[in-house]
């Protein structure tokens, strides 16, 4: 148990890449945070920095209070897991488990508690004779859970460690983390590159490019209120629209207005906007699924709505993506499946305008709430 | 236990007169367990003088550094028909301390060997198969980070059946190491490399007129979900159903993403050389210096 906190960490590798920027971040006692960005942006650097495994160029760290920057790793109560959860195949799953204390020379008892301790945690209690080889992929990785467990830390460093699950058990895995940490109340620090991973498992998640924080929020506002284009692309699948145009205001109604389109933006939306990016050139931001094509859409809304091309239709049983297209903007609806559209039609189409987003073409920032 | 650590012990035990010792396999009265090399034995030495601690960590050392001496000239190919627990393993690790290395190879695994030599700690571990080895050897490699906190690169060779390959095992493991900075890895099987060790051997011109030939667009590739597309396919042996499961899409979703790899790249992998050639592609441009 014990918090954690970034002061203005930096990382320069030898050779010179600055892996991570200047980050700052305060991590809660017993929090399940989880640093998320694309490949090479820093998540690894970085929990490999509290681990201790990398130098930090400059900053402080404080775990639990305690500045650590110079404590050496063994010394700060943490411990990690990794991706690959290899286990001893010459080891049963209890010697697997008790291996790091026993080099620790703990006495046997102790060890036999703690082990012990962990597999009721985990639920493995039943396999503590077995081989590795005689164990499936997700008990192994409660296996490999339970190496850091039975270590008592203050803090769980996890660098992707489901990235090499096959799709079905990468999501029961998820919900064995969130029970985990909920039992185990300590802190966790959850690294992926895959935002689905990071929207279902973090109370808050640290969306990271070119080293750089680029938001921390709870999933939901970095889903309804993405601070900037980039995290506004990187989190939801598929991808959110962007459209390049402008705000407009008429009469006192304000639009949002792209190539010869007018939509009018509902009042309460119209307020949040920053006042001084009328008329200047924005991106507007607009979800698959609040894109509509059912009629009840289209009736109740009809100043949301437009004609736009079919390019593809790709039928995924549960949902049908529309991939259409509006004077050269592509655009991608996420549909029910009964919907009638076939590549080539000409289809009406609504925005939910409740839910767009409007981002400064030139900084690239949200510039309303 | 060994001939080898038979006869030193009967030489020793011959040449001080003034002390006896008795080593066994088994357990028996009066003797504690010691490792010596690859062997755990039972010691117990009855002399008049001394510390019966050192005097046992100076035998281990006195054998130790023959076991070691012996390796190195079977290593060197002077040494022929060498008796070690075959089939083993070579390991090279590189790290900034051995310190706890080692303690950590002999508290792992009942019967291991290791030195260092040219800052690099040789390890031999008797394992019987390939995949015990892969197996162990990640999981050592993991051990090393999470339980000394320490980064290590770990090189492993081919597997020796016996002495005459004991000289290639060392060999590749050490190029295997090599290979870890190379290929930006901390663990470098040399016999799973064997791609990578072809394309090595073709001249850089060659190599980069191949990309060019075969691959139209290789600025796909820095987008991340395209890259993972291609190589989950690949990895499934092109089988759509599997891929898709792994990558946590549709099977139609997929199907349409290799439409469009298709129309950027010119490759359709699906078909077999296409994939062949999407993956030497990969590789090629995987290694850079292009
Ligand atoms: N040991 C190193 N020496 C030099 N540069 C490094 C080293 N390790 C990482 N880098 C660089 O630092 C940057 C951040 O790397 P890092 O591994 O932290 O990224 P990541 O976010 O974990 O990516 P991924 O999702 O691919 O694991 C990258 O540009 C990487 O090439
Ligand atoms: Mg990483």
């Amino acid at each position: 148990m014990a918090d954690v906190v970034f002061k203005n960490i930096s990382k320069i590798y030898t050779g010179g890449v600055k892996a991570v920027d200047d980050f700052n971040l305060e991590i809660k006692d017993k929090e399940f945070i989880v640093l998320v960005g694309p490949s090479g942006c820093g998540k690894s650097t970085t929990l490999r920095m509290v681990a201790g495994l990398e130098e930090i160029s400059s900053g402080e760290l404080y775990i639990d209070g305690r500045l650590v920057n110079d404590v050496p790793p063994k010394d700060r109560d943490i411990a990690m897991v990794f991706q690959n959860y290899a286990l001893y195949p010459h080891m049963n799953v209890y010697e697997n488990m008790a291996f790091g204390l026993k080099l620790r020379k703990t006495p046997k008892d102790e060890i036999d508690r703690r082990v012990k301790e962990a597999a009721k945690i985990l639920e493995i209690e039943g396999l503590l004779n077995r081989k590795p080889k005689a164990l499936s992929g997700g008990q192994r990785q409660r296996v490999a859970l339970g190496r850091a467990i039975v270590r008592n830390p203050k803090v769980f460093l996890m660098d992707e460690p489901l990235s090499n699950l096959d799709a079905k058990l990468r999501v029961q895995m998820r919900t064995e983390l969130a029970k985990l940490h909920d039992r185990l109340q300590t802190t966790f620090i959850y690294v992926t590159h895959d935002q689905t991973e990071a929207m279902t498992m973090g109370d808050r998640i640290v969306v990271m490019k070119d080293g750089v924080i680029q938001q921390v929020a709870s999933p939901q506002e970095i889903y309804n209120k993405p601070s900037n284009i980039f995290v506004a692309g990187f989190i939801g699948s598929p991808e959110m629209n962007f459209i390049d145009g402008h705000i407009t205001v008429k009469n006192g109604k304000y639009f949002i207005n792209f190539k010869d389109i007018n939509l009018a933006l509902p009042e309460g939306i119209a307020k949040t906007i920053n006042p001084d990016f009328i008329n200047k050139d924005i991106v507007i931001g607009i979800r698959p699924e609040d894109i509509h094509d059912e009629e009840m859409f289209l009736e109740t809304f009809p100043e949301y709505t437009f004609n736009a091309k079919v390019e593809v239709v790709e039928l995924l049983g549960s949902e049908t993506y529309l991939y259409l297209q509006y004077d050269g903007i592509p655009l991608t609806a996420r549909v029910d499946p009964r919907s009638v559209a076939r590549s080539g039609d000409m289809v009406k189409i609504g925005f939910d305008m409740n839910k767009i987003h409007i981002f400064d073409k030139e900084t690239t920032k949200r510039v309303m709430d | 236990m060994n001939d080898y650590l038979t006869q030193f012990i009967n030489e020793l035990s011959s040449k001080t007169a003034n002390m006896k010792i008795q080593c066994k396999d088994v357990p028996f009265e009066g003797a504690a367990e010691e490792r010596f090399g690859f062997d755990r034995c039972y010691v117990a030495a009855d002399f008049e003088n001394g510390d019966r601690k050192r005097f046992l960590t100076l035998i281990r050392e006195l054998y130790e550094e023959r076991l070691k001496n012996k390796i190195d000239r079977a290593i060197m190919g002077i040494e022929h028909g060498i008796d070690l627990p075959f089939p083993l393993a070579v390991l090279s690790i590189e790290s900034s301390s051995y310190n706890d290395m080692q303690d950590l190879l002999y508290t792992l695994f009942e019967s291991v060997f290791s030195y260092i030599s040219n800052n690099t700690l040789n390890v031999f571990l008797p394992i019987d198969t390939v995949e015990n080895l892969e197996e162990s050897v990640s999981a050592v490699h993991e051990s090393i980070t999470e339980d000394l906190y320490l980064k290590a690169r770990i090189g492993v060779g081919m597997l020796s059946k016996s002495d005459i390959d004991l000289k290639l095992s060392f060999q590749t493991s050490r190029a295997a190491l090599k290979l870890c900075s190379e290929f930006k890895k901390d663990v470098v099987f040399y016999h799973k490399e064997w791609l990578e060790m072809l394309i090595l051997s073709i001249p850089e011109r060659a190599r980069t007129e191949f990309v060019r030939e075969n691959f139209k667009n290789p600025d796909i590739l820095s987008d991340n979900e395209t890259l993972k597309t291609i190589t989950t396919f690949l990895n499934c042996s092109l089988n759509l159903s599997k891929a898709s499961r792994l990558l946590f899409i549709h099977r139609n979703t997929l199907s349409y993403r290799l439409d469009k790899i298709h129309s950027e790249t010119g490759l359709d992998i699906r078909n077999f050389e296409d994939a062949m050639k999407m993956k030497l592609c990969l590789e090629i441009l995987d290694l850079g210096q292009i």
